[in-house]
């Protein structure tokens, strides 16, 4: 059967608003489902979608079962030889099927545009402003600073209860819509799991984050996003802590720091804090080369940017009040109450409704998948092998390296050709081939050594020459850093451009680095050893930082 | 016409030692034979022959002592050419002991001397059987062009010659200049970035036409006849009914290309609908600022570019006609710049084929949003209503087969050159009115070493009647015509040959007194050189001979000589080789190869130092077709074991330079065989081997699989008679 298309041009034309300029760019070559990492053989990902985006099938896109499941890694973006920059299409099209699915959806156009915002701001203050009103504390409450003088936590209760109630209802009607999309995509599938196996599979994953993890070139994002889901967690606890407090022990904020809820709340702030921090600056990151920049819409930064809000003006109501400087402290409070019930009651029409679709496109997809997508590499090693400042300054060498770029320059490094990262050539340590990675060798997770960083292992950041590679990056992990897309090998280092430059026996492979000696590289594509045929030829490492463990990041924080 | 008042023959033979020659051969051997007979009335050696001492040793002996045949036996002929030249005085033979002996056998060795002195030996009978030939030119020729076709490659032709300083005759069946270029609403990007389609070239190029006085226009007009040779043509042109003459020294003909008849392609759905047009039509449209669907008159919003409509179909044209691709994305840009916002343009291609700068525009045109390109197999096109037509394609991009209905479908209709039913020059020639076809109607000669140059020698195509192609190589090719023709009029102007045999002074020389009127030359020559008489006589118009020897292989009367490449010449080559007897044990083959490929390949296998068998005798021939039979015959009786003939591919996609060289040997070759039969000798002791200059590596196991089947058979029974 034959299937009707008839395209729908205003929706191409909202895919490029919506930071997808380049869609029409691409060309098909498949380059980027080489390497995504929740690409299968059997079901390429994301050149399909690329041509549906093209050919404005909107309904296609809106209730595709992968879109949801990419994490914006980005690595295709990097990888692609026509700078079509599949991930911010997928990126476009998640925020497009927000508004899409939205209930009610007409309220969703409201966010999509930053000359609502004011109003959108409006819509709390002056419901909080009527409940002052109502309660008579329409000034700056006398005495010691106490945050119910100004509101009282039934008034709280009454508002924030039901904000929260609609937000999520609503992003669950949302959720439900698009869970129906997929299923009519899936169907005749029959699934392989029940919906209770795959949610608590679900539930393991987001809270470890091992999708997270395997990104490359948004590789840093994990560090932003783990603290800060935490963080939000232990905030929300907290709150409804602090209620039980009230219901069941009578207990009135503030609480004494000592509090073990004062504790977790504080603890929760400086996570949530943390995280944003990162996430905020990697926004404001700039590489040498447009590609390795993350773009940013008005809808990406108003999601962040109100958690942001939210975490900065919660912390400084505390600081403000421990200071006793009860001018600032109440109007910093009431702000921060109005980003509340903006980012709760938004929920569903803003970013953040992206816990609604991601955790139906995480259930859906293993319900169905045929393959097991999630665990494909070497997590990051079990044991810290350097200390946490070390890591930090790894990734400032690596910034530089992971901002020169790949495959644009250069037909044969990287990922700009199909020689380049786009084929799936090359070996690994044989044993692995089957264990970790999907296509080359993965070092054994247990590997004290192994698999680090997964696009470009090499020579330990001490190395005079290393990390200055565009394509060809010589970046840090410890030796035998498994390497996704060649790594080049440890000691001469140089920073290349195009290429690792390999020792010259080894010979640096078009794909592959050389191998790292000690350990087995886990090895996407490429690695190690360098397939003979293609020895010798510039092409190689890519450099980012290797993600090092979360345990440490957060024994830093705290 | 050999230069009877040439002086005395007086040769000199010069021998050189250097590169390894001297200490593989026995030089004094070598000497003792050049003082033989033929007799050099000098013989010298030389360490360094191409040295500037060793060149003036034998200038000096030509300046002093009026030695003017010069025969070197040293290094291939193929190699010092402008080392070793001393004029046109002097009849010059190479010896080449170098690639083909020294190189190639182990030194020192008596079967390596026995093959450096028959080379000797066969250079000097062949010297002494040379002449100088004497100037072919009979009158001035005509230094105008003929341009025929008046469209962008013809244009560009009539420029660029006249520009050179030639007169220039234009003449166009049209009443206006542009052929093509006049039916053009917009054409494709010619500068940088190759993003911005541009207003048509034609009124820029008719301003450059009518700008040159070289050039006279000739409208409304076509040409009834042409006549004549290289440099000296007569034109027939018919004008209102007039017939003007003109005399012009050659023609680029530059018809052009129409287009495939789309009333052929009712499998895409022409004829189903209204709404269903060819680009042709398509591009009227957007001419007249109507895109509309014919049913109805109203806008036609939607549009699907059907692409490879006809070609590459081995039903219809089985070519690619390498601009549709691009006129299509061309189109859909019109529809885009007609309804920018909801202008929608469907390009279902099999491969987009945009070469050069057309890359870009491809580029171009794929960011715009209203343009859905994939690839795939158009399956169906049907109407829906009375006003709509839906196009279904298999095997997309998109995964699997799609339907879309628009307003208009556009069959991109490939190109069919002007020549393929049309004879347009209308040659007085005996083999035809018409030029050969290479492939398809197409008139080219050869695939690719010969760009322009057709088979009739000072006519040149150009443009889409010589190879589909855009506008902007249709002007390459115009100005390339042009230079071609002008250097055409400039051999005919000094009397040498045309490519492949460029420069070349000697012609074949007809012994008519006693030829039979066979006819064989006059339809074998590949280049439609001979006319003939009424009584059946041949006739040679000799700028129009490309000097390839075919006539003379043909010719069963041996009536057919070159002045330095004749019947007898090489009959007394093989003769001079000497043939050892059945009880030494030792064989001998001929191998005739072609000049053009085999003789370079084989200099490159002694380049490379490859080892062969001693036992062959190589002689070099104009081309395989230019062997005449009694040559092999000769060889047989004389007591060759076996005689190869080494030459090109011929048939489809052939690599004869002399389009049917290879192919004709093959066809005598049959014949001889039944002769040697009758004569009891085996037929497999002839054999014609083909062998491209790519598969040099190949050669001595060639030859070694030719001695072995000869060893089966057993030594030539005619041995010593
Ligand atoms: C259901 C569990 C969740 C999953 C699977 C998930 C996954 C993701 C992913 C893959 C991204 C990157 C998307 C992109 O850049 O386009 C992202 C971004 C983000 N997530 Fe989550 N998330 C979850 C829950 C949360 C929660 C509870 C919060 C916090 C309140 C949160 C806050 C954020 C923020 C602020 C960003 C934006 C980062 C940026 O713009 O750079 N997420 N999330
Ligand atoms: S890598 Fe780029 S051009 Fe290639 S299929 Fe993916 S998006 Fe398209
Ligand atoms: S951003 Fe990452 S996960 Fe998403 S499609 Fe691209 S490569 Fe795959
Ligand atoms: S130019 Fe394009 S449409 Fe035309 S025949 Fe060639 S491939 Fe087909
Ligand atoms: S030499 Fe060749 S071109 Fe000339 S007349 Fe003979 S066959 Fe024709």
């Amino acid at each position: 059967m034959s299937t009707p298309v008839a395209p729908d041009l205003e929706f191409i034309r909202s895919l490029k608003a919506f930071g997808g300029e380049n869609l029409k760019s691409c060309y098909q070559c498949a380059t980027c489902s080489v390497v995504c990492p929740i690409s299968t053989d059997d079901r390429p990902f994301p050149r399909p979608e690329m041509i549906h985006a093209q050919w404005g099938m909107k309904e296609k896109l809106v209730s595709d079962p992968l879109v949801w499941v990419c994490h914006n890694c980005r690595d295709c973006s990097s990888y692609c030889p026509r700078g079509a920059k599949p991930g911010e299409l997928l990126s476009a099209v998640r925020d497009y099927t927000i508004t899409h699915f939205a209930w009610p959806r007409p309220f969703a156009r409201l966010f999509n545009d930053a000359k609502y915002l004011p109003l959108l701001f409006a819509i709390p203050a002056v419901i909080l402003l009527v409940a002052l009103g109502i309660e008579g504390h329409l000034h700056i409450p006398e005495g010691e600073i106490v945050y119910s003088k100004l509101f009282s936590i039934h008034i709280l209760e009454y508002l924030y209860i039901p904000v929260s109630f609609f937000g999520f209802i609503a992003g669950l009607m949302g959720m439900r819509r698009y869970w129906t999309g997929i299923s009519a995509h899936r169907a005749g599938e029959s699934p392989r799991r029940t919906m209770a196996e795959a949610a608590v599979l679900t539930g393991k994953e987001i809270l470890s984050h091992t999708q997270f993890r395997k990104c490359s070139v948004e590789g840093k994002r994990y560090y932003g996003h783990l603290p800060m889901l935490y963080g939000f967690l232990g905030a929300f606890a907290t709150t409804t802590l602090v209620t039980l407090y009230y219901y069941l022990f009578d207990r009135l904020t503030p609480l004494p720091l000592y509090d073990p809820v004062k504790i977790l709340g504080n603890v929760s702030a400086v996570l949530l804090l943390y995280g944003c921090a990162r996430l905020v600056a990697r926004r404001f990151e700039k590489g040498p080369e447009e590609r390795n920049n993350l773009p940013s819409s008005y809808f990406d930064w108003l999601f962040l940017g109100l958690l942001t809000a939210v975490a900065v003006t919660g912390t400084l109501t505390e600081l403000t009040r421990l200071s006793g400087a009860a001018g600032i402290a109440y109007p910093t409070y009431f702000i921060h109450l109005c980003l509340i019930f903006m980012l709760l009651g938004y929920m569903p029409y803003s970013k953040f409704a992206h816990l609604f679709y991601r955790t139906a496109a995480m259930v859906h997809e293993k319900m169905y998948a045929a393959e097991e997508v999630a665990v494909v590499l070497p997590g990051p090693p079990e044991e810290p092998p350097e200390e946490v400042e070390e890591e930090e300054e790894e990734e400032e060498a690596a910034a530089p390296a992971a901002a020169g770029g790949p495959a644009a320059t250069s037909p044969l490094g990287g990922g700009g050709s199909p020689l380049g990262g786009g084929s799936k050539i090359g070996g690994g340590a044989p044993p692995s081939m089957f264990g970790g990675s999907k296509i080359g060798g993965g070092a054994p997770p247990s590997s004290p050594l192994g698999g680090g960083s997964k696009i470009g292992g090499g020579p330990p950041p001490s190395s005079p020459l290393g990390g200055g590679g565009g394509i060809g990056g010589t970046p840090p992990p410890p030796p035998g850093g498994g390497s996704k897309i060649g790594g080049s090998p440890p000691p001469p280092a140089g920073g290349s451009k195009i290429g690792g430059s390999p020792p010259p026996p080894a010979g640096g492979s078009t794909i592959g680095g050389s191998p790292p000696p000690p350990a087995p590289g886990g090895s996407k594509i490429g690695g190690t050893p360098p397939p003979p045929m293609f020895g010798g030829v510039p092409g190689g490492a890519k450099p980012p930082a290797p993600p090092a463990p979360p345990a440490e990041e957060e024994a830093k924080d705290e | 016409m050999a230069n009877d008042t040439a002086a005395e023959p007086k040769l000199g033979t010069y021998i050189c030692t250097g590169c390894g020659l001297g200490d593989a051969l026995d030089i004094e051997a070598l000497e003792k034979i050049a003082n033989g007979d033929p007799k050099s009335s000098t013989c010298k050696t030389n360490a360094f022959l191409c040295s500037d001492e060793g060149v003036k040793v034998i200038r000096d002996d030509i300046d002093g002592e009026g030695v003017n045949r010069v025969v070197i036996a040293a290094c291939s002929g193929r190699v010092n050419q402008d080392v070793f030249a001393f004029g046109d005085d002097v009849v010059l033979d190479r010896v080449n002991l170098r690639e083909q002996v020294a190189w190639c056998h182990t030194p020192n060795d008596e079967e390596t001397d026995a093959l450096a002195q028959d080379y000797l030996r066969m250079g000097l009978v062949k010297n002494s059987k040379s002449s100088i030939p004497e100037s072919s030119v009979t009158q001035e020729v005509y230094d105008t062009l003929l341009v025929i076709g008046a469209g962008a490659t013809g244009m560009q032709a009539a420029i660029e010659a006249a520009k050179a300083g030639h007169k220039v005759v234009l003449v166009e069946k049209e009443a206006e200049l542009g052929g093509y270029l006049r039916t053009l609403h917009r054409q494709l990007p010619q500068r940088q970035p190759y993003a911005e389609l541009s207003e048509p070239d034609l009124a820029r190029k008719e301003g450059e036409v009518k700008a040159q006085p070289n050039i006279e226009v000739m409208t409304s007009s076509e040409v009834v006849k042409i006549s004549g040779q290289p440099g000296l043509f007569t034109a027939l042109v018919k004008r209102d009914g007039d017939e003007v003459a003109m005399q012009v020294g050659s023609v680029v003909l530059a018809t052009g290309a129409s287009s495939y008849d789309a009333a052929k392609l009712d499998h895409l759905g022409f004829g189903a609908s209204p709404n269903v047009v060819s680009s042709d039509t398509f591009e009227a449209m957007a001419k007249s600022g109507k895109i509309v669907r014919p049913s109805d008159g109203r806008p036609a919003t939607s549009v699907a570019f059907v692409l490879c409509a006809g070609s590459r179909d081995p039903d219809h044209l089985p070519y690619c006609s390498s601009s549709c691709c691009a006129t299509s994305l061309k189109q859909a840009a019109y529809v885009r710049e007609a309804d920018p916002v909801n202008g929608r343009a469907f390009v279902f291609y099999r491969d987009m084929r945009t070469p050069g700068h057309q890359e870009y525009f491809y580029k171009a045109m794929q960011e715009d949003e209203g343009v859905f390109l994939t690839k795939g197999n158009v399956t169906e096109v049907k109407p829906v209503g009375a006003n709509q037509v839906s196009v279904t394609a298999e095997e997309t991009l998109l995964g699997g087969p799609i339907t879309v209905e628009v307003d208009l479908v556009v069959l991109a209709t490939g190109i069919v050159p002007s020549t393929l039913e049309n004879d347009i020059l209308a040659l007085e020639y005996r083999q035809g009115a018409a030029l050969p076809d290479l492939k398809y109607g197409f008139p080219d000669s050869h695939f690719i070493c010969f760009p322009y140059e057709t088979r009739r020698t000072g006519i040149f195509a150009a443009g889409t009647v010589r190879a589909p192609m855009d506008i902007a190589n249709a002007y390459i090719d115009g100005g390339g015509a042009a230079m071609k023709a002008i250097q055409a009029i400039e051999y005919a102007r000094t009397g040498i040959a045309a490519l492949p045999r460029a420069m070349d002074p000697t012609y074949p020389d007809f012994g008519l007194d006693r030829c039979t009127a066979c006819k064989r030359c006059t339809e074998e020559c590949p280049f439609g050189t001979l006319n003939e008489d009424e009584k059946g006589f041949p006739q040679l118009n000799i700028n129009r001979c490309r000097r390839c020897g075919i006539c003379m292989g043909a010719c069963p009367e041996r009536v057919i000589n070159f002045q330095n490449y004749s019947i007898d010449g090489t009959s007394s080559q093989i003769r001079a080789i000497d043939i050892p007897s059945e009880d030494s044990g030792k064989l001998r083959f001929l191998a005739f190869m072609c000049e053009n490929d085999a003789y370079p390949a084989i200099d490159m296998a002694g380049v490379k130092r490859l080892q062969y068998d001693v036992q062959v005798r190589f002689v070099p021939v104009r081309c395989l077709g230019a062997i005449n039979q009694v040559w092999i015959a000769d060889s047989l009786s004389g007591g060759f074991d076996g005689v190869m003939l080494l030459g090109c591919k011929h048939g489809d996609n052939y690599q004869c330079h002399m389009i049917r060289g290879s192919e004709l040997a093959v066809e005598r070759l049959g014949k001889i065989q039944e002769t040697l039969d009758r004569l009891g000798l085996e037929a497999e002791r002839v054999q014609y081997i083909e062998f491209p200059i790519s598969e040099y590596q190949r050669f001595p196991e060639i030859v070694k699989g030719f001695v072995k089947h000869i060893n089966k058979i057993g030594p030539n029974p005619f041995k010593g008679f």
